[in-house]
């Protein structure tokens, strides 16, 4: 079998007292839409964080591409304070930055919208496409690159052709609805070229036709990017249509995985979601 | 219309050219007309017209008119030859002494009769992009030298102007930082500090060293580097001293380069002043006597090109780096910016810009010292990118050029006590210009928050199309 697209491999997140991530193992393999899906505070974001370096897991590994790209073991004070349920730490620790990731092929989008807000929607994909950068600081600043910034406005733009907001260009970021301002996000993340694209939340805030119109441009930029999508949501809908398969958390554990049919039966997560707000 | 530009551009061409020649002839020619002007030559030639005038008069006794007309108009070229020779030598003269002035005049001249060519010729509008900014820099240049030989190098005007320069280098370059970037740095004055010692230290003539290190035998350094080098040098080295503080604290995720750079400027104040170091530094004495600008060109042209290359890059990939770090770190690193990098980037290449500024207010000042360089002058410096606008290069350049004339020039009279009659007036004595000028930021910081410019650059497009009221979209280069 090949590697999968993206490994968890038992980790755990602690801040202090709390453990946000208890022991989490999954694997999304290529071209699969995977969703990871929980109550408020279950953990969703603080996972996703761990996997694109935001944070270092307090214990545990992740594998992207079968390359080992984070790897920790409880540390200083962590030793004594540790109370994740899995015991058995790995030996290594490897710790990447976030850019790092990125430019190995994994692009997110935030939960709560994160764009450059002084820049235009055109800058802010414009920047994304930076990662590929082969100009120095002097052959820049002398425009020696030009070649080069032809085909990264190129590319930005038909990034935002692909999110339908190549008329909204030239606008500020932040002057954009909602709806637009989580495209925009997705056109950026984009830009990078990933392989592996992770959605914090994509139709929060969205309307259902918004929505459903999401739903089918995810699935469409999957094939036309040949993209594997990991996405936390809470829109239950969204996540039954696209998803091929889904994790359940709670309290930072998995308490639930399957495909859509059989999470929607599974008693555990209805008793996990029992009155919670589904939004 | 075309063929009108065309015309008049070829006329300021040949204009140009004559004067250019004469500019550059004067010196050749004028020694053989002033042989000319030799009184045994003038003296010769007015005895011959004495004589032409006699023949006129004998003419006239003998009722000769036509030898009489003759005998005249022998006299009359006389005449006239002599006053087209002092003419000339006045002509040449001219030239002789404004030579400099004419040549920038006939630069002028060309650069806007091809402007007009280009003006004239393009249709894509993309040369008109080109061509305006030109010929607005070179307005200035000859601008300032026209003023300069006017008003005299050390008339206020020119104090201002120098100084402006060199702020308007020190501000834009604290704003690659601050408002760039993103990244709060108070040590301005510390990078000033250290540029203008290793301008000074290199650059002293090697004659006066015995003289400037009188404490300290004559300084360890026995040789003197020309101006350019010296100032490079200076870069250099306060962007050496940025990588080594840059490299522990930019990397720490929370913001500590403001204490760091502020702790810096102080401890490099005080290191600058340490006996031990007197062979190098002159302990708490002077440093003198080292090459210093005759002309504001000079600070012009440095400050200039300093600027346009820091506004370059801000508008390259790397600047929009720098600005997404200033909007979102996270999201920045999201996106594949390596922070520590382009952090450190933004750091070293600001302190370069910081110590070439340092150099050139060395040589305004024409002397050094350490003391001198005190935290309040990063805080004059930060007042002006904040009154011109964080994140805005010619914000920062106007309020530059404003800032210095108030204080130098235009709020002088508050730090003069001042007698009207018996009366006294209140509050008018020395240092109440700093009170002033604390009550003018914290108005700009609580009214006028984001300065003059804000965000924005002054651009002659966006002029263009508010003067023609015409919008176009559709404008994408920055
Ligand atoms: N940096 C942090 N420091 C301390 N605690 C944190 C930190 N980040 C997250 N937590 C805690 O970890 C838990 C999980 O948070 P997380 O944001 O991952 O939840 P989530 O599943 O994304 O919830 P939501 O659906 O509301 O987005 C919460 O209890 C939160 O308070
Ligand atoms: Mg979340």
């Amino acid at each position: 079998m090949a590697d999968a697209m993206l490994e968890l491999s038992h980790v755990t997140m602690q801040f202090g007292g709390v453990v946000a991530v208890d022991n989490l193992s999954m694997h999304i393999d290529q071209d699969e839409i995977v969703a990871l899906i929980g109550p408020n505070g279950a953990g969703k974001t603080t996972a996703f964080n761990c996997i694109t370096g935001v944070y270092t897991p307090t214990s545990g590994q992740v594998f992207y591409r079968g390359e080992l790209i984070v790897s920790n073991r409880p540390q200083g004070k962590m030793k004594t304070l540790y109370a994740g349920s899995h015991k058995d730490f790995p030996t290594q620790v490897v710790v990447n930055t976030p850019d790092r990731i990125t430019k190995m092929g994994l692009a997110r989008t935030f939960q709560n919208i994160r764009l450059f807000k002084t820049q235009t929607v055109f800058e802010n994909v414009l920047i994304a496409t930076h990662l590929h950068r082969t100009s120095n600081l002097f052959t820049a600043t002398m425009r020696l690159n030009r070649q080069e910034e032809r085909s990264f406005r190129e590319h930005a733009m038909s990034m935002l052709e692909a999110v339908g907001l190549q008329d909204e260009k030239d606008e500020l970021a932040v002057s954009l609805p909602y709806g637009k301002q989580r495209r925009l996000e997705i056109a950026r993340a984009l830009a990078t070229r990933p392989r592996l694209l992770l959605l914090d939340e994509p139709a929060a805030g969205m309307n259902p036709q918004e929505t459903d119109a999401l739903g089918r441009f995810i699935v469409d930029i999957r094939s036309r990017f040949g993209l594997t999508v990991f996405l936390i949501e809470h829109h239950m809908d969204l996540v039954m249509d696209i998803s091929d398969r889904i994790y359940v958390i709670d309290f930072g554990r998995q308490i639930a995985h399957g495909i859509p049919e059989q999470i929607q039966d599974n008693p555990d997560v209805i008793t996990a979601y029992l009155g919670v707000d589904e939004e | 219309m075309k063929v009108f530009k065309i015309i008049l551009a070829a006329l300021l061409v040949i204009l140009a050219l004559v004067i250019t020649a004469s500019a550059l002839t004067t010196r050749g020619t004028l020694p053989t007309l002033l042989e000319r002007m030799d009184p045994e030559n003038l003296a010769a030639q007015d005895a011959a017209m004495q004589k032409a005038k006699d023949r006129v008069t004998t003419a006239l006794a003998e009722n000769n008119p036509e030898r009489a007309q003759r005998s005249l108009d022998r006299y009359i070229n006389g005449f006239s030859a002599q006053l087209t020779l002092s003419g000339r030598v006045g002509y040449d003269l001219f030239f002789f002494r404004n030579g400099p002035s004419m040549l920038a005049l006939a630069l002028f001249l060309v650069v806007a009769a091809a402007g007009l060519i280009a003006h004239a010729l393009d249709r894509s509008g993309r040369v008109r992009k080109l061509v305006l900014p030109a010929i607005l820099i070179t307005v200035l240049y000859v601008g300032v030298y026209i003023v300069e030989n006017i008003a005299g190098a050390n008339s206020m005007l020119m104090t201002v102007l120098k100084k402006g320069a060199i702020y308007a280098l020190l501000a834009v370059s604290m704003n690659l930082l601050n408002g760039f970037t993103g990244l709060f740095s108070l040590g301005q004055a510390g990078f000033m500090l250290i540029g203008a010692y290793t301008y000074a230290i290199f650059s002293i003539e090697t004659q006066s060293r015995a003289q400037v290190y009188q404490y300290y035998a004559g300084g360890i350094i026995q040789f003197q580097l020309p101006a350019l080098v010296s100032i490079a040098l200076a870069g250099l080295a306060a962007a050496l001293f940025a990588f080594l503080i840059g490299w522990p604290v930019l990397r720490l995720k929370s913001d500590y380069l403001a204490i760091a750079t502020l702790g810096f400027a102080e401890i490099i104040r005080a290191i600058f002043q340490y006996d031990g170091l007197g062979p190098l530094t002159n302990g708490s004495n002077l440093l003198r006597k080292f090459t210093v600008f005759d002309t504001a060109l000079f600070p012009f042209a440095v400050a200039g090109v300093c600027i346009a290359l820091i506004a370059l890059l801000i508008h390259s990939t790397y600047g929009r780096s720098f600005k997404a770090i200033r909007d979102d770190e996270v999201a920045a690193e999201a996106m594949g910016i390596n922070l520590y990098a382009h952090k450190q980037m933004a750091f070293v290449i600001s302190s370069f810009f910081a110590g070439v500024g340092g150099a050139l207010l060395a040589m305004y000042q024409t002397t050094v010292q350490a003391a001198a360089f005190t935290s309040a002058m990063t805080y004059e410096i930060l007042l002006i990118v904040v009154i011109g606008g964080m994140g805005s290069i010619s914000g920062s350049v106007i309020a530059s050029f404003l800032f210095v004339a108030a204080s130098e020039w235009w709020l002088r009279f508050l730090d003069n006590e001042t007698m009207l009659g018996s009366f006294r007036v209140p509050l008018l004595r020395s240092g109440f210009r700093m009170v002033v000028f604390s009550v003018v930021i914290m108005a700009v910081v609580l009214f006028y928050r984001k300065g003059i410019m804000g965000d924005r650059e002054l651009s002659l497009g966006r002029f263009r199309r508010r003067l023609s009221h015409r919008r176009k979209g559709g404008a994408q280069d920055g």
